[in-house]
């Protein structure tokens, strides 16, 4: 069912003390700069064990503090209740799930796996080609624990390899690219299966949301290309090498690899509006929560940030209705924003002011507390 | 620092000791008969003089050659190649291997500076020219690391017509399928052995 409780100490903005959340559906609503964003955040940090905005934890204490901390208390159908704490004290994190350390934040994933809807997921259509492999990586990596191995291990004998090429070490270069390949072709057989399936969904989800006929597909094109077996990706970095020299990297590889959103063959991207850019954006999030619950068998929890603000009100509803079942959802909201419709029998509403968040009744579908 | 102070910090330096830890162990020693912590002070002082590198194998020994690479009784035909002396002590309580060790010091690592020049390499392919050894295990650990120093060594030592093997990955013995990681039970499942019809 997700989180039931969560307290808070000297996090960002939010006052301290504990905050319930048992409901399916908690609402969010304040003026920017209350502290909606830092509420939705501490579910995604208590998920992962790091936040989706910044690459400096420092910037989750409250300023002027040494040192912060959260606990959420969660129900989830495979590891029934959990206690998940996390706490940042003398530039240290640490993570304690039922008492116990975390030692890899892989191994969190999969206790209550979460997906944020936010403004910057943009990138993932409109930024720069990494960007779009994070997406693509993080979809399956998901439900895929082996991924995040084969991920983590093509990443290191990379670096390994771009050290040899730089200092010319043909021997242990030759080592390296028989390692390289094979790992990289296991990346990328995994990558083709997933978009393959990713994209049928994406497909019929940005016809039902979109509302245009045109099909908007996802690509996948790999780096390299029309090589299928190990041997053959060998040669094809045996054939490259002299270039790898020249600019002292790897210049091939699924660190290379591309996605494209094409429609009638063309990357779409390039010619759509930045209304539609933020569409598809969306329309990935709910893919990506779709393919996640259709390939695991379970409900993620959901966390909104803003994004609905953008939609016209029968693409919020097609959105809206989209979404897969969840544990729970977290949704944030501007005051003026048509919300109580969205409200179903199990929500829970929060007016956000200054880092403080008060419950509110008074409606039939709100609890307070 | 108090001196007490400066032995907690000392303890804790080693290896799989935190702060905690290190403070029970000083004042165990300094709660304990004065015998106990003056004879480990001596064990400590004289460590150096006393065990160093077998100069054969690499592995630690008061005697040198080491007590493997003096048995006449051990296959001299058969080398296992390991990343750390303690490794050697692991694979002989195992009873199941009877040939030669090999300590390389290490693995390679090209991001952390360590080549072929860094470990005990040179020593190793100089050991199977003059043994005349068949067969070399390759036992590094199975990281990425120790995967590219397999497959170095491999590739080096096929062109002189060794034959080489690597160590079986996979489940633990008496261990339970549903208490081991998803990616041992993917390497099992990879490496399966047949049965002979």
């Amino acid at each position: 069912m997700g989180f039931s409780q969560i307290r808070y100490y000297q996090f960002r903005n939010i006052a301290d003390g504990v905050l319930a959340f048992d409901a399916k559906q908690i609402f969010f609503v304040g003026d920017n700069g209350q502290g909606k964003t830092n509420l939705l955040e501490s579910f995604y940090i208590l998920c992962y064990g790091s936040t989706f905005r910044t690459n400096r934890d420092s910037l989750l204490i409250r300023s002027g503090m040494s040192d912060c901390g959260l606990t959420g208390t969660a129900v989830t159908d495979d590891s029934g209740e959990l206690a998940i704490r996390f706490a940042l004290q003398n530039s240290l994190k640490s993570i304690h799930v039922n008492g116990s350390p975390v030692q890899d934040r892989k191994d969190l994933i999969h206790n209550l796996p979460c997906i944020v809807f936010c403004h910057d997921d943009i990138d993932f259509v409109s930024g720069p080609p990494e960007r779009r492999r994070w997406f693509f990586n993080q979809t399956l990596s998901l439900y895929d624990e082996l991924f995040i191995d084969v991920l983590r291990r093509y990443t290191r004998i990379l670096k390994n390899r771009n050290v040899a090429v730089r200092e010319e070490n043909g021997d242990m270069i030759d080592v390296l690219d028989e390692q390289l390949a094979h790992t990289g072709r296991e990346l990328q057989v995994q990558r083709e299966h997933a978009v393959e399936r990713f994209s049928a969904t994406f497909e019929q989800l940005y016809h039902h949301i979109s509302g245009f006929d045109e099909p908007l597909r996802v690509r996948y094109r790999p780096s390299w290309r029309n090589l299928d077996s190990v041997e053959s990706v060998v040669k094809e970095l045996r054939t490259r090498r002299s270039t790898d020299f020249t600019m002292g990297t790897t210049t091939s590889g699924p660190h290379r690899d591309r996605f494209r959103f094409e429609m009638n063959g063309k990357e779409f991207t390039e010619t759509a509006s930045t209304g539609q850019l933020r569409l598809i954006s969306l329309i990935l999030r709910v893919a990506q929560a779709r393919f996640f619950s259709g390939r695991s068998g379970r409900k993620p929890v959901l966390l909104l940030d803003d994004v609905m603000l953008e939609l016209d009100p029968t693409r919020r509803k097609r959105f809206f209705d989209a979404l897969p079942d969840y544990d729970q959802a977290v949704f944030t909201f501007l005051p003026d924003e048509q919300f109580s419709s969205l409200a179903g029998d199990d929500t829970l509403l929060y007016r956000v002011k200054a880092g403080h968040a008060y419950g509110e009744s008074g409606s039939a579908s709100t609890r307070s507390v | 620092m108090s001196a007490l102070d400066d032995l907690v910090s000392q303890i804790a330096r080693l290896p799989g000791l935190g702060r905690k830890s290190a403070v029970r162990i000083a004042h165990y020693l300094l709660k304990s008969d004065r015998r106990v912590a003056g004879n480990l002070s001596e064990l400590l002082a004289t460590l150096h003089d006393r065990i160093h590198p077998c100069s054969e194998c690499g592995r630690y020994t008061e005697a040198d050659p080491c007590a493997v690479c003096s048995d006449s009784a051990r296959d001299r035909t058969v080398i296992c190649v390991v990343e750390q002396p303690q490794d050697v002590e692991v694979l002989e309580q195992s009873g199941e291997f009877h040939g030669l060790y090999h300590v390389l010091g290490g693995v390679l690592s090209p991001i952390d500076g360590i080549g072929p020049g860094e470990l005990r390499v040179a020593a190793l392919y100089r050991r199977i020219e003059q043994l005349g050894i068949r067969e070399v295990i390759l036992a590094t650990n199975p990281t990425v690391e120790g995967d590219t120093t397999a497959l170095y060594l491999v590739k080096q030592l096929q062109t002189r017509g060794v034959d080489c093997s690597r160590l079986a990955l996979g489940l633990p013995v008496g261990g339970d399928l549903e208490y081991a990681d998803r990616l041992t039970v993917a390497r099992s499942l990879r490496g399966r052995t047949h049965y002979d019809s």
